[in-house]
């Protein structure tokens, strides 16, 4: 089976649309200085009309993948009925259903907007890069809390795997609106940044350049915190895996879980592999994506670890080692 | 690759709650349709709905759970109880068993936590954390004590299928023996304000594919299957209902609401699933249709039909009995072909009273019909113009 490639990347953030710029303000924690995309608009990124009611994730997700299919070697030749999107995002629907609740109690429910209910369903995200970017194979919203994006990228690697479609434009996203936001600060979780990021991932004979590849990922649910399950999954996963091969890792979500993940790892004769950077030790903030592309960066092998403190636990090993 | 079998089947729907229930009151063309009830829901028009108003959570969740948790879950629980009591599966052997759920609108709880906000007031903690959406699986796992994957497929109407889809490979390519496929949605007073105003809603019934067809009925329910590795259920003697045969998805890339009015997307799909299963058209004994009751649905449906099968095929949709339970749809509808495959009949279209010139398919009009059922298509089509067809067959 080929290999996954990642031959496409591209974000939109509070800190700018550079992913190496990006990636530099999280080195040097300046990442959550900003929550907020201040003064986007979308025209600077399409030229596409029909889109101005269209909800704020998807109006970001729209502008990171036109960056990451510009920067791409040749994305014009691909036969678009096997290429798939892939979205991944949170609580971003939370807006669109109350701006959608907020034009019912004013107008009245029979007088509501036709046009923000579609934005009010899940995968309005997905449906509308589809339509945007003329994506004829597959589009997908997952929608699994802070794991979404790597349950994203599982499920367009299962597609590519099985030759259902050439390429795929994985995206997690998460725009911030009047819904998550009262949520947020009601639950008292963190603000994450208002982000989009888009990554290209095709098999490896179809790629011409990459920034990497996808060589594990697996997911699991531990609904019970020292229940073993973890420790027993990951047992499994390092049973097929050669630990030894994994130079960082990139783990720390703020929660019961990261005692668990600390010890387990420094627990391994290999520990000194290990580089636990700073910038990396506490990773709640940093959207799953972003992380992604954090990865990429370290041109070697990074292990991801993302959890929640319900029950979703995510790993994904991407290694960029030698690649340009 | 690994053969993949469905083993046991659990519904909960306006029309009945367990296979055998469901499937009794489908193939008697009952109708589950009744006038909506929902605290803080404004009528603004149609009356009628497919809700579940007898579904008692209780009889399915544990005490500890019953009350915090969103009605999605507590449907997506009962069907999935269901489905392990049809598989005859127990506990020990379905912990490590992979879960992929479907919905379109999720748990509806940011209807309530709206209201709250609009008035600038504090909500009860466990209700917003209900607005995290994987909260559903997580309910999930615990109730059945799962372990393994989760993932929720948030696909509009197609997301059952896309829930089997992935529960298929997983089992195919080896990295599973038992895999959970599930849709769920609860009544949603969003779903029902903005289809209303689309005018994608019927004023009384659903009569898909009928001349004078007047819309879709919002409805809520949930559908689950259990899929297994052949070689796995055989060794536990486990009832093996059907065969999923393969599969093919396709992305409209045209409107956010509406079909192509060419059937471009919902042809592509029926074309990748009979590739991808390799057969032809002429093999396919009966397809249940996604067949809403709209106007531009049925026509775009009734053209890719009479185009890829010609118009001597059977065609059903049970979304005239049960109203559209949304995510849940596709769910449901495959749990009917599988039992179509197992007692060789179909259900019908119920309310069919003229024939459309636009939908020259047979719909199995109001009765349902014996048939030699081999190989039976699912079809699902979807907001965002997400399309996903899979094919069942009788397991040798």
């Amino acid at each position: 089976m080929d290999k996954i490639a990642v031959t496409g990347v591209g974000a939109v953030t509070p800190t700018g649309d550079q992913v190496n710029l990006i990636i530099e303000k999280i080195r040097n924690g300046q990442f959550l200085d900003q929550i907020e995309i201040e003064q986007f608009n979308l025209k600077d990124y399409i030229n596409k009309k029909g889109l101005r009611t269209i909800g704020r994730s998807a109006k970001i997700a729209i502008a990171s993948t036109a960056i990451a299919l510009e920067g791409h070697e040749n994305s014009q030749e691909w036969n678009m009925e096997r290429v798939g999107v892939f979205v991944g995002t949170s609580l971003s629907y939370l807006d669109e259903v109350y701006d959608f609740l907020d034009d019912a109690a004013n107008s009245g429910a029979k007088y509501v907007s036709p046009m923000r209910f579609p934005n009010t369903v899940l995968n309005n995200i997905s449906g509308w890069v589809s339509i945007v970017f003329n994506i004829q194979g597959v589009n997908n919203t997952l929608q699994t809390g802070i794991t979404s994006p790597f349950d994203a990228i599982d499920m367009a690697k299962t597609y590519l795997e099985n030759d259902i479609i050439d390429h795929a434009l994985v995206i997690g996203v998460d725009g911030v609106g009047k819904g998550s936001s009262y949520n947020k600060k009601m639950l008292g979780d963190g603000q994450f940044p208002e982000h989009a990021a888009t990554i290209i991932l095709e098999r490896e004979n179809e790629a011409i350049s990459n920034y990497g590849y996808i060589d594990f990922i697996s997911s699991w649910q531990e609904f019970e915190h020292n229940s073993n399950i973890s420790n027993k999954r990951l047992n499994t996963i390092f049973e097929k895996y050669a630990l030894s091969d994994v130079n960082h890792i990139i783990f720390g979500s703020s929660n019961e879980n990261d005692a668990f993940i600390r010890s387990y790892f420094e627990d391994r004769a290999s520990i000194n592999q290990y580089k636990l950077h700073s910038y990396t030790d506490d990773t709640m903030f940093l959207p799953g994506m972003l992380k992604v592309l954090l990865a990429l960066e370290q041109k070697s092998n990074s292990m991801i670890v993302e959890t929640n403190q319900i029950g979703n636990k995510s790993i994904l090993i991407l290694s960029s080692e030698g690649v340009v | 690759m690994k053969r993949v079998v469905v083993t046991g089947v659990g519904v909960i729907t306006s029309i009945g709650e367990g296979a055998e229930n469901f499937w009794d009151a489908c193939l008697n063309g009952q109708s589950g349709i009744s006038e909506i009830k929902k605290e803080g829901l404004q009528l603004v028009g149609p009356k009628f709905g497919g809700q579940t108003h007898h579904f008692n959570p209780s009889n399915y969740v544990q005490k500890i759970l019953v009350n915090h948790i969103g009605r999605g879950a507590q449907l997506l629980i009962a069907s999935i109880r269901h489905a392990f009591e049809h598989a005859k599966l127990k506990k020990e052997e379905y912990g490590e068993a992979d879960l992929f759920v479907g919905t379109t609108m999720g748990e509806v709880i940011g209807e309530y936590t709206h209201s709250l906000y609009t008035n600038n007031q504090k909500a009860d903690q466990s209700l917003l954390e209900l607005n995290k959406l994987n909260n559903i699986l997580v309910y999930a796992c615990k109730e059945f004590g799962l372990y393994g994957s989760a993932m929720l497929i948030s696909n509009a109407c197609a997301a059952g299928n896309y829930a089997t889809i992935q529960a298929y490979e997983k089992i195919r390519n080896g990295n599973s023996k038992i895999a959970i496929a599930a849709g769920t949605d609860p009544f949603s007073s969003v779903a029902y304000y903005g289809f209303n105003r689309l005018n994608a809603i019927s004023p009384d019934k659903c009569r898909p594919f009928d001349k004078n067809r007047k819309g879709m009925l919002v409805a809520e329910g949930s559908g689950c299957l259990i899929l297994e590795e052949y070689q796995s259920a055989r060794q536990r003697n486990a009832p093996i209902l059907a065969e999923m045969n393969g599969y093919g998805v396709s992305a409209d890339a045209f409107h956010i609401t509406s079909p192509h009015p060419e059937a471009k997307g919902i042809i592509s799909s029926t074309l990748k699933c009979l590739h991808n299963s390799d057969i032809s058209p002429i093999d396919v004994d009966y397809i249940s249709a996604h067949g809403t009751g709209t106007n531009a649905n049925d026509k775009a449906e009734s053209m890719a039909i009479q185009k890829i099968f010609g118009e001597s095929t059977p065609v059903s949709s049970i979304k005239s009995m049960l109203g559209h339970s949304m995510g849940a749809a596709s769910a449901i509808e495959s749990v009917a072909c599988c039992l179509a495959i197992r007692d060789q009949i179909v259900p019908p279209t119920i309310n069919f009273e003229n024939k459309d010139d636009n939908c020259r398919i047979d719909c199995v009009p109001n009765t349902a019909r014996e048939l030699n059922v081999n190989k039976a298509l699912n079809n699902s089509y979807a907001f965002g113009g997400t399309n996903a067809s899979v094919l069942f067959k009788k397991a040798e």
